[in-house]
């Protein structure tokens, strides 16, 4: 069975879910314990970027699925539809922590085509997926 | 729950944790930031007890304020202080509060206080407990006395029939009273705690600046000095801007260049905002009505 790639808003739904749940357990923790420092770029750049791309690799990698990406059911998959590696993960997982990149990263998706960049660098597809 | 799903909510839970332990770590050991900052904490607003200033439209909340002070005194990643400061004074008592935390921080690092238009009497008490005092030239400050005042409306009230039937314990219990006027012996004894906390004020001014107690009170009389007078009466160190008392702290700080300054203000509720909306005419009308229906004391700077 040939599975249907994911959808471009689902994929924007699921980055959306996903940063608020990264800014809540990160950017929230931080802002109480620092208080009024709550301001250093090279802190809370550090450690943002740091886990956001180790909450999604980690999660492609072990389950295919972000939570933002099992709330609106699709999955990441390898070229032949398999589990990816821990290592393709983390490839494609790297411009979402970078806003910038992602947009860059993102082009093919916003002209209609069905993958980022990274995702071929990876060799991985984000496909709908109605399984458990 | 799905498996999977407990999985993220538990990375997720962990990251919370993980970043609230290194938010705290590199608070306390600031080995990523070595470079210190000046912290500039605003005190704009009439000193006061907020909770206790019905239709304020503009106060100083001490408890948000101290805090703030301490914060930025114990903080490894402040150097230097600068209190931005634009007031006319308010309750003695709690203005003291803030000199005292202006002393905790001046034992830790340097303080400037600076005065962009305003800082009087308890503003002034505590911009002077600052190392320096850097002052708009034009700017008004001084002020330096103590007043206590009572709204007598017995006259008003007896021309419209309205008389005050009173019922206490103690002989002084209804002293201050809006349906009388002060008796000489209550006079009295205002203008003993009144003169009690000038001699805290002119003290602890002369204290904090190093000036001679005698020559002090001859320009603590309540009157109002522009900056520069200020200045050369020895009340004030310098004139210049706001920028001026932050390079200044950095200096004294033993910072080079032009320091970084990160701003330390309260927060502003709702509630606050809406005080702001009543502006002006809401907040003088709720001092009367508060002193006419309390009938206390208050002793101001």
């Amino acid at each position: 069975m040939h599975a249907q790639p994911a959808s471009f808003r689902k994929r924007i739904y699921a980055y959306i879910i996903d940063q608020l749940l990264l800014s809540f357990a990160i950017g929230y923790p931080l802002s109480l314990a620092m208080g009024d420092f709550f301001d250093s770029a090279i802190l809370t750049g550090t450690l943002t970027v740091a886990f956001s791309i180790i909450y999604w690799a980690y999660l492609d990698f072990a389950f295919g699925q972000s939570l933002g990406k099992q709330a609106v059911r699709i999955r990441t998959v390898g070229a032949a539809g398999l589990k990816i590696s821990l290592l393709q993960a983390a490839v494609r997982s790297v411009s979402k922590a970078f806003i910038v990149l992602l947009f860059l990263d993102s082009v093919p998706l916003i002209l209609g085509r069905d993958f980022r960049f990274s995702d071929r660098l990876a060799g991985t597809k984000v496909i709908e997926w109605e399984g458990r | 729950m799905e498996n999977k799903t407990k999985v993220g909510l538990l990375i997720l839970a962990g990251m919370f944790l993980a970043s609230l332990l290194a938010g705290a770590l590199l608070k306390s050991y600031p080995v990523v930031l070595p470079v210190k900052k000046v912290a500039v904490i605003e005190l704009h607003g009439t000193i006061g007890d907020v909770s206790s200033l019905f239709f304020a439209s503009n106060s100083i909340d001490v408890e948000q304020t101290t805090g703030l002070i301490r914060s930025a005194a114990d903080s490894p990643l402040i150097g230097a202080i600068v209190l931005d400061i634009n007031s006319e004074g308010g309750s003695a008592s709690v203005t003291q509060t803030v000199v005292d935390a202006v002393r905790y921080a001046r034992s830790k690092k340097p303080v400037v206080s600076y005065v962009s238009d305003v800082g009087a009497s308890g503003g002034y008490w505590i911009a002077a407990s600052a190392n320096k005092l850097v002052v708009a030239p034009l700017a008004l400050t001084g002020s330096i006395g103590v007043i206590s005042d009572f709204v007598d409306a017995s006259g008003f009230l007896a021309k419209y029939g309205i008389s005050f039937q009173t019922v206490k314990t103690g002989k002084y219990k209804d002293m201050g009273s809006p349906s009388r006027p002060l008796t000489d012996e209550e006079k009295k004894i205002v203008q003993d705690i009144s003169d009690q906390v000038y001699e805290e004020f002119v003290n602890g001014i002369a204290e904090s600046r190093s000036m001679d107690v005698a020559y002090l009170k001859t320009l603590a009389q309540g009157q109002v000095f522009l900056g520069k007078q200020a200045v050369k009466l020895g009340l004030a160190d310098s004139t210049g801007a706001k920028d001026d008392a932050i390079n200044l702290a950095g200096s004294m700080a033993g910072m080079t260049g032009t320091p970084e300054t990160v701003q330390f203000a309260q927060k502003k509720s709702l509630q606050d905002v809406l005080n702001q909306l009543a502006g002006t005419f809401g907040y003088a009308f709720g001092q009367g009505v508060a002193r006419v229906s309390s009938g206390g004391i208050s002793v101001s700077t």
